[in-house]
Formats: structure tokens, C-alpha cells, sequence
């Protein structure tokens, strides 16, 4: 089964979205900064990974602009969870490399379709 | 020659004199040192010799006494080494005994060398052989005896032998007589020495008579030389004071004006010769000359005579002459009066020459006071005035003073005269004469001032009244003129006060002017520019100054580049200033007037504030969203989940607690903005009652203390009970929760966080310190400001609405407090709230705690 990371800083929404996919039976591996997302992509692999926008440590962002530079992260599946809807932050993260979007508040049934989508369109190795 | 030479000097002749002498005493004192020298140099040879023969004529006799001596042993003894001894001593003896005989000079010497030899003869021919006989019979034995005795010697054959050639004798006894002999030499030595003495005496005497005598003689020899030297100069000497003297003299008779034609000329060729000479020229020139100044003298004083005569009519023309130009003086200086006053009343600037003009007025008609009274709108009367009381002035402007109403009625001049009592302004009893010349508009034949002029003595002349009137027209079309630039400069004035009033900046320039007016906002905006209030600048001055400190320059140029050129551009331009501290909202206004472009008004905005309030607000837009999304994500995330799943009861309960505390952060946020909103409004009301604050700190602590982990948070206070303070207890609540929420919020790694309450007679204060990430130095001002929040990646980590700080602020302030914040970078933060302490009487006291009972 495919393995997820999910950088998320609140705990409640951490706890909301882990319940959601694991049920779904994903694997889901947390991190409650962008330090601790960078270092868990950078040394484990993952098939996808949800990352909050505002985060202590690195800033979602700042963590795919980070991941980008190395050659082997580059086909890395990264979704952004945001509150901040507004174009021109979703503008900046895809120029750096973000691949999806979903925004805050969200429908975890919602999730899980989209989650499914973006997995099965792409077979896991 | 060499005597001519010294002739001509007086101090060579002195010197010739002195080096005369001086040599003579040189060589004399030579003579008699060297004579001196030599006798002392031969007596002290003398003595030695005398010393000498006499340590030699000593030697000889201790010789012969140790002879004796050891002429007794060896007959004692007979030894061999004695004997050799003496044969030693025999040819030393020889020896200094012919030293005598050759050397000795004087009878005693010689008499010494004689008995010496006889003594040697004795001795060694007579009693030495003797002796040696007696050792060798002592030796044979045939003499034994201890001592010896001189009878036994003469009993030997070689003494039987010697006594019968008689060259030794026996004395009474039967000895032989060596004694005798040994005596004889004693005493020659004993003479001879006594005579050497006498003889050392004597010499050394000799020597000190010589000695004194020479110097005796060297001693005169100077007396004389001195003598001489006395003789020789002192004539000298005087025969020069002498011949001077005469010429001090002489020239004291010239002087006095005696004449001095002829003066004996001493037989000289030194220098007074030359003076005598020279002198004599002197006087008889001096007398020629004075012969001819006194012809001299007469004719000049012929001339003085003449000249004086001349100089008597020159003065009188001269005279005349200064009377001529003083009056073409007056004349000119009264034109040149004319000509200031007419140029002044023509000149732009007369609104400040009214007391020139009016000065100029009194002197060209020669009065002694004067004042222009101007007819100002609804009659009123103001004046302007030279030379006058503080109460004529008064009296001008009271509106019923008599020649002013004669003028008015009339619309002519008019004059008075009246007598003055004696005290004042003259000591005397004087006449005054006043006039007083309306001035008229040319338009409406209305009065618009008064010349009003007074002199004493004399009426005004007809010419000083021509001149007048003549000014009094050109007064009027100057008084309107100045009216009319009075009006201008009013309503410029008016017009700069509304341009310095409003707003914005602003620079008007004209095409073509290089000259711009700017207004009091835009020196309050570039401070650079220095002047402060409405000016006109030049524009490249003004652009210059701007464009230094607009932070993108090359957008401000290209703008105001084209408006130079006469564009109008339709959209404005917003820069910022001094990195972006100030946005300015830059835009360009033409000004025409019928129709017809006269110029353009660059404006410039300060917009900061606004800029501010736009950047805060959409700040504020994006955080709100953000941190209502939060929550409500959960609550729609856990109820969808909740309402399409079968989800296990712990699940459930666990999803609705998480649901229920969203919710309530839902209503806590939504409360803030109702707070601030009540803030801003004004119509945030307290219910404030008395209240014990510390055991709400103290609850409010260990709740918080109850719900972090990765904290310490202690609470202390230095009071039992209290301090009351008159509160909102909700209020006091929501301010200790914020700054307790802050304070776990803003120190993500855990560490202490400490509240303190203390109170002295009139303030409580309270304190929370936690060691955070602490608040940038730069914040620290703005922090209470509400949507502020402290903008670095630190601080965004954290979310937060910018809400709290501002309203524990607002708090603090309703309840007549402060608030006040102190921090350092990644130590820490420290917020300290003051609030005044209840005014409490003793029984005030019960009755809250009765209260706080209930």
C-alpha cells in the first residue's frame, strides 16, 4: 500500500486527516514541523506528500524548495494543504514545484477521492 | 718714518709710550732673576759639598773605631777571619784617608787627613804586627794569659824591638799608649767637623744678603721705572687736554655767536691737529654764511609783506566764493529731497516709506513737525507721523480737530496760525502755522488722506506750498497704488495660509520659470529644503532634494520628466521615501485660467498612514481566514467523517471533545474581534467592582500550569491577602489569559514562564516573564497596536490574529493603568501591568472581604 507523509502542525487537524486515510488503509507517516518533513523526505521514501503552508520550522514552501534541489525528489508527488487560497501564494508554490492543491476547510471524503486519484492514475513501484 | 707714523695718532703716541716702559721693566726684572738665580744655584753646590766632607770625615772615624774593636778580639781570640777583616779595613781606610789628602781644601781638612795618616802608620805598622806576634806566642804558648796586658806585649822581642826605635812609648803604667794616639785623631775630626759647620753657616748667610740686596735693587728699579713712566705721559697727557680744552672753548664762543676766525694750530699731525684745522674752516665758513643769511633774511621779510597783502584779498574772495556754493548746496540738497521723495512715492516698495516720505515732506518745506493722517474705510482715521507728541498725534485722530474739518469740507488747503504760550515747544512766546492739504482719489473725488505739516516763525511760501500740492497729487496715485498692493499682499497672504493649511504637498511651476512656490507641507515632508514656511524655491533645487531620498529615483524622474514637458499624465504616481518610512501619492493638477493654461501643481500626498492601514488590513484578511480555517477544517473534517463512517464510541468521544474545544476557540476568536470592535467603537463599558487579584492570578496560573508539559509556570506574591483593585473581573480574566497564552504560545521550547504580583501603598503591579523567542527591538513600539503583529519567520510560525496584545492594552487602560513590555531577542519577554490600588479605609476593607464572603 502506498506510504503518505503528512506535515501538518495543528494537532487536531494532523489527528483528522491520519484517522481519514488510514481507514482507507494508507500508510501514514507524521511530521509536526518542516524540519522534521524535510528530514523524513529526504531519507525515507513516500508516494505522496500533504504539507501545510504555515508551519514552525520551514514553511511548506520552504520545504519543497528545498526537496526540489535534489535530482532524485524531483518526480516527488507533493500536495499543498492551505488555508490561504489566494492566487498568488498558490502561484508561487507551484512555480517551485508544488503538484496539487486542497484548501482548508476541507471534506475528508473529498480527500480521500482526491488522495485516490493522484495515487492510482500513477501505480505504485 | 715709523716716529711719523706714531705722530699721527694720539692713542699710537700713548701706546709707544707704554710698550717703552713696559720692555725696560721686563728686561731689568730678567737680569736680576737670572742674577739670582745663579748665586742660589752655586751656595745650594756649596752645601752639598760641606755635607758631603762631612758624612765622609764620619765614615772614616766609626772605621777607625771598629778597627780598634776588632783589633782586641783578634788578640783575644786569634781567629784568622778577625784578622781579615781588618786587612779590609785597612785598605778602606787607606783609601778615604787619600780622599782627604787630595780633596782637602782648608787647613782643617787637612790637619784631619794628617793625623788620619799618622794613625794608619801607628796602627798598622807598629801595633798590628804587635798584636799578630802576641797571637802567634799565644798560640806557641809561650805567653798564657786571659786578658791582655800591655806590658807583656812590650815584653815580646818584636814590642822590645819597637819600643827601642821609639815608634811606640809606654805610659805611666807600663802599657802601651794607644789611647793616646786614637785621641789625636779624635780630636782633628772633632775641629773639622765644628769647622765645616761654621763654614755651611756662614755660606748660607752670604746667600740671603745677596738675595736681598738684589731684590732691594729690582725693587728701586721698578720705583724708577714707574717714576719715569709718570714723568714722560703725564705732560703728554696734559698738553693734549690743553689744546682741547682751547677748542671746547672756541667752539663754545662759535656757538654762542662770538666770532671765532682764528685758532692757534698746534705744531700736530695727530688728531687734534686735524680737529684745529678742520675747526678753523668751520668757524670761517660759519661766519660767511651767517653774513649771508642776514642779507637774506631782509629780503624775504620784504616779500613776507607783499604776500601778506595778497593773501588779505584772496581770503575775502575765498570767502565770497564758499557763500556762492553754500547756497547752490541748499539748492541741490532741496532738489535731491524732491528727487528721493518722488522716487520713493514711485518705488514698489512705499508700503514701508510712509515715515520717509513724511520725513522728506517736512524737510523740503523746512517745518518742524508733520504726520499723514490716511481716511481709512468707514472714516477711521490712522496717521503717520515725524517730529510729533504722542498728543497732537491723538488729537489728529480724534475726527474733530478744526483744520482737518476746514480741508474736508473745502477739498482744498488750508492754513492757521495761532500763538503758542511761551513753556512749549519753545522757551519763548512763538507763532505756529499749520496747513493741512487734502489728498484726493482722481477717480472719485473723495479724500483718502491729509498732509498736515507745522512750522513756527515763519507762513509757508507760496513756492513750499506749490511743492505740496504738487506732492500731494503724486501722493494720491502712490496711496492708491499701495492700497492696491496692500489688497494683493492680503489675499496672497490669504492664499499662501490655505496652501500651508491644507495637507498635501504641493510645488506650482509656471513653463518657462525656474522659479517655483512651494507650500509649508512640503518642508514638513523634506525637511531638507530648510526653510519652513511658503517660499519660492527653484525647481531644480526642489527635485533635487526629492529625488535623493524617493527610493526608486529613476521611476519619480521619467515621471516628472514628463510632466516638464507639458504632459498632464492621467495616472498618479505612489513612491515611497527614506526606505519606504514614508509613501507619498504623487499626482499633477494643471491650473487654468479662462481657458488658458497658466501652470501645473505638482501634489504630493503623504499616504502613509493609509498605506499602512491597507497593508494591516489585508494582513489581517489572510490571518483571520487563516485562523478561522483552522477550527472550522476541524469541525467539518471530524462531523463529515462522524456522520459517514461508523466510528468506535472512544473515537467518538474523543472527536466530539476535539469538535466542542474548536468550537470554543471558534468563539474566543469571534469574541476578540467583538472586543476590538468594541474598542474601536468606544463602546466597551466595565463592570468594575472590588476585587482580590491574587487569587484570580493564582487560578488562572495553575490552569495553565495544568495544560503545558513543556512548561514551568510558577506564581508568587508578596502580599497574605489582596491587593483589591476596582475591576472588571472578566475583563482581569481575559488579561491574564492572554498574557499567559502568549507567554506559552511565543516559547515553543518549553522553559519557565514566572508571574509575580506585587503592590505597594497606591499601585498593584503584576509581571509574566517567560524565556521565549523574545520580541526584535524595533517591534517593542508598535506591539500594542492592534493587527500588529512582530513580522519575522519565528513569530509566522506561530499564528495569531494580532488581537491580544491590544486588547489586554485597552484593557489595562479602562481600568487607569499601563501596560508595558520589555524584551530581549531569544531570552525572553517581560510584560508588566500597573493598575492603581483601591483607595481603602478599614472598613472599606471588611466590607470586601464580607463581600467577596458572599
Amino acid at each position: 500500500m502506498a506510504r503518505i507523509l503528512l506535515a501538518e502542525d495543528e494537532d487536531v487537524l494532523r489527528m483528522l486527516v491520519l484517522d481519514t486515510l488510514e481507514d482507507e488503509g494508507y500508510t501514514i507517516d507524521e511530521a509536526t514541523d518542516g524540519d522534521e518533513a524535510y528530514q523524513k523526505i529526504m531519507s525515507q521514501h513516500y508516494d505522496l506528500v500533504l504539507l501545510d503552508y504555515m508551519m514552525p520550522g520551514m514553511t511548506g514552501i520552504e520545504v519543497i524548495e528545498k526537496v526540489r534541489r535534489h535530482p532524485d525528489k524531483q518526480h516527488l508527488k507533493i500536495m499543498m494543504l492551505t488555508a490561504k487560497s489566494q492566487q498568488s501564494d498558490r502561484e508561487r508554490a507551484e512555480e517551485i514545484g508544488a503538484n496539487y492543491f486542497f484548501s482548508k476547510p476541507f471534506s475528508p471524503l473529498e480527500l480521500i477521492d482526491v488522495v485516490g486519484g493522484i495515487l492510482s492514475d500513477h501505480p505504485v513501484d | 718714518m715709523i716716529i711719523q707714523w706714531i705722530n699721527r695718532k694720539i692713542g699710537r703716541q700713548l701706546m709707544a709710550s707704554f710698550y717703552i716702559v713696559l720692555t725696560t721693566l721686563m728686561i731689568s726684572s730678567l737680569i736680576v732673576y737670572n742674577y739670582t738665580d745663579t748665586k742660589l744655584q752655586e751656595t745650594r753646590q756649596k752645601l752639598e759639598d760641606i755635607r758631603d766632607r762631612s758624612a765622609r770625615a764620619g765614615a772614616l772615624w766609626e772605621e777607625w773605631q771598629d778597627l780598634q774593636f776588632n783589633m782586641r778580639g783578634y788578640a783575644l781570640i786569634g781567629d784568622r777571619e778577625i784578622y781579615q777583616k781588618m786587612v779590609d779595613q785597612r785598605a778602606t781606610i787607606d783609601e778615604q784617608t787619600r780622599w782627604f789628602e787630595e780633596n782637602a781644601i782648608y787647613t782643617q781638612g787637612k790637619d784631619y787627613a794628617r793625623s788620619s795618616r799618622e794613625l794608619y802608620a801607628y796602627y798598622f805598622e807598629s801595633i798590628l804586627p804587635l798584636i799578630e806576634s802576641y797571637v802567634e806566642a799565644k798560640e806557641t804558648g809561650t805567653v798564657d794569659e786571659s786578658f791582655l796586658r800591655g806590658t807583656t806585649l812590650t815584653s815580646l822581642p818584636l814590642g822590645k824591638e819597637l819600643l827601642a826605635s821609639g815608634r811606640i812609648k809606654l805610659d805611666g803604667a807600663g802599657n802601651i799608649d794607644v789611647l793616646s794616639e786614637i785621641n789625636k785623631s779624635e780630636l782633628a775630626l772633632g775641629g773639622y767637623r765644628e769647622f765645616l759647620e761654621e763654614w755651611s753657616e756662614t755660606t748660607s748667610g752670604q746667600l740671603e744678603r745677596e738675595i736681598q740686596t738684589t731684590q732691594l735693587i729690582w725693587l728701586s728699579n721698578i720705583v724708577v721705572l714707574v717714576g719715569v713712566l709718570i714723568f714722560l705721559i703725564y705732560p703728554f697727557i696734559r698738553r693734549i687736554t690743553a689744546e682741547l680744552l682751547s677748542l671746547v672753548k672756541n667752539s663754545e664762543r662759535l656757538a654762542s655767536g662770538e666770532d671765532v676766525s682764528r685758532v692757534k694750530i698746534p705744531d700736530r699731525t695727530d688728531e687734534i691737529g686735524i680737529l684745529a684745522v678742520s675747526f678753523n674752516q668751520m668757524a670761517s665758513s660759519i661766519s660767511d654764511n651767517k653774513q649771508h643769511l642776514l642779507a637774506k633774511n631782509e629780503e624775504l621779510q620784504a616779500q613776507q609783506e607783499e604776500l601778506q597783502a595778497q593773501q588779505e584779498e584772496l581770503q575775502a574772495q575765498q570767502q565770497e566764493l564758499e557763500e556762492a556754493l553754500e547756497l547752490t548746496m541748499r539748492n541741490e540738497q532741496h532738489l535731491q529731497y524732491r528727487n528721493d521723495l518722488t522716487e520713493t512715492l514711485a518705488a514698489r516698495e512705499a508700503l514701508t516709506a510712509y515715515p520717509e516720505i513724511i520725513e522728506k515732506l517736512v524737510t523740503i518745506t523746512d517745518s518742524e513737525i508733520g504726520a499723514l493722517v490716511f481716511v481709512d474705510e468707514g472714516a477711521a482715521y490712522s496717521i503717520v507721523t515725524h517730529g510729533m507728541t504722542e498728543e497732537l498725534s491723538e488729537q489728529l485722530l480724534g475726527g474733530d480737530f478744526s483744520l482737518l474739518k476746514r480741508a474736508e469740507s473745502l477739498k482744498k488747503a488750508v492754513h492757521s496760525s495761532k500763538q503758542v504760550a511761551s513753556d512749549h515747544p519753545l522757551p519763548y512766546p512763538y507763532y505756529m502755522y499749520e496747513t493741512a492739504v487734502p489728498i484726493l482719489d482722481p477717480a472719485s473725488e473723495e479724500i483718502i488722506a491729509f498732509i498736515y505739516l507745522v512750522r513756527y516763525r515763519d507762513q509757508f511760501t507760496n513756492e513750499q506750498m506749490r511743492d505740496v500740492m504738487s506732492f500731494s497729487r503724486q501722493l494720491s496715485l502712490s496711496l492708491l497704488r499701495m492700497r492696491l498692493f496692500d489688497e494683493m499682499n492680503r489675499e496672497k497672504t490669504k492664499t499662501e495660509r490655505i496652501l500651508d493649511s491644507i495637507r498635501e504637498a504641493v510645488i506650482y511651476i509656471e513653463p518657462g520659470k525656474q522659479e517655483v512656490f512651494v507650500n509649508r507641507p512640503l518642508y514638513d515632508l523634506f525637511p531638507e529644503l530648510q526653510h519652513g514656511t511658503t517660499k519660492t524655491e527653484t525647481l531644480q533645487g526642489c527635485l533635487d532634494t526629492i529625488r535623493a531620498v524617493v527610493d526608486e529615483p529613476e521611476t519619480f524622474s521619467r515621471y516628472v520628466e514628463g510632466v516638464l514637458q507639458g504632459e498632464v499624465p492621467k495616472n498618479s504616481l505612489q513612491f515611497s521615501i527614506r526606505q519606504q518610512v514614508v509613501f507619498i501619492h504623487f499626482y499633477v493638477e494643471p491650473i487654468e485660467i479662462d481657458g488658458m493654461r497658466k501652470g501645473t501643481m505638482l501634489v504630493l500626498r503623504d499616504v502613509t498612514k493609509e498605506t499602512e492601514m491597507d497593508r494591516l488590513k489585508s494582513e489581517l484578511v489572510s490571518t483571520v481566514s487563516h485562523e478561522l480555517r483552522t477550527p472550522l477544517s476541524s469541525i467539518y473534517g471530524f462531523t463529515e467523517l462522524m456522520l459517514n463512517r461508523d466510528i468506535d464510541l472512544s473515537k467518538q468521544d474523543r472527536y466530539l471533545k476535539t469538535i466542542h474545544s474548536e468550537t470554543e476557540r471558534l468563539a474566543n476568536l469571534v469574541n476578540d474581534f467583538l472586543d476590538v470592535q468594541r474598542m474601536e467603537s468606544g463602546t466597551q463599558s466595565y463592570q468594575k467592582r472590588p476585587l482580590d487579584l491574587r487569587p484570580l492570578l493564582e487560578e488562572t496560573t495553575q490552569f495553565y500550569a495544568a495544560s503545558t508539559t513543556k512548561h514551568t509556570i510558577t506564581f508568587r506574591s508578596f502580599n497574605e491577602t489582596g491587593p483589591w483593585i476596582e475591576a472588571d473581573e472578566e475583563k482581569m480574566k481575559q488579561l491574564m489569559n492572554n498574557l499567559l497564552n502568549n507567554a506559552v504560545k511565543y516559547s515553543p521550547s518549553g522553559g519557565t514562564i514566572e508571574v509575580v504580583l506585587t503592590a505597594d501603598q497606591h499601585h498593584v503591579q503584576f509581571t509574566v516573564r517567560d524565556e521565549g523567542i523574545g520580541i526584535p527591538k524595533t517591534a517593542l513600539a508598535k506591539l500594542f497596536e492592534k493587527f500588529y503583529r512582530v513580522d519575522n519567520s519565528d513569530s509566522r510560525k506561530i499564528g495569531g490574529t494580532g488581537l491580544g496584545l491590544a486588547i489586554c492594552k485597552e484593557i489595562v487602560e479602562g481600568h487607569d493603568g499601563e501596560i508595558l513590555v520589555d524584551s530581549v531577542e531569544r531570552k525572553g519577554s517581560l510584560f508588566t501591568v500597573k493598575l492603581p490600588q483601591m483607595v481603602t479605609s478599614h472598613s472599606a476593607v471588611s466590607e470586601m472581604i464580607d463581600m467577596s464572603g458572599k
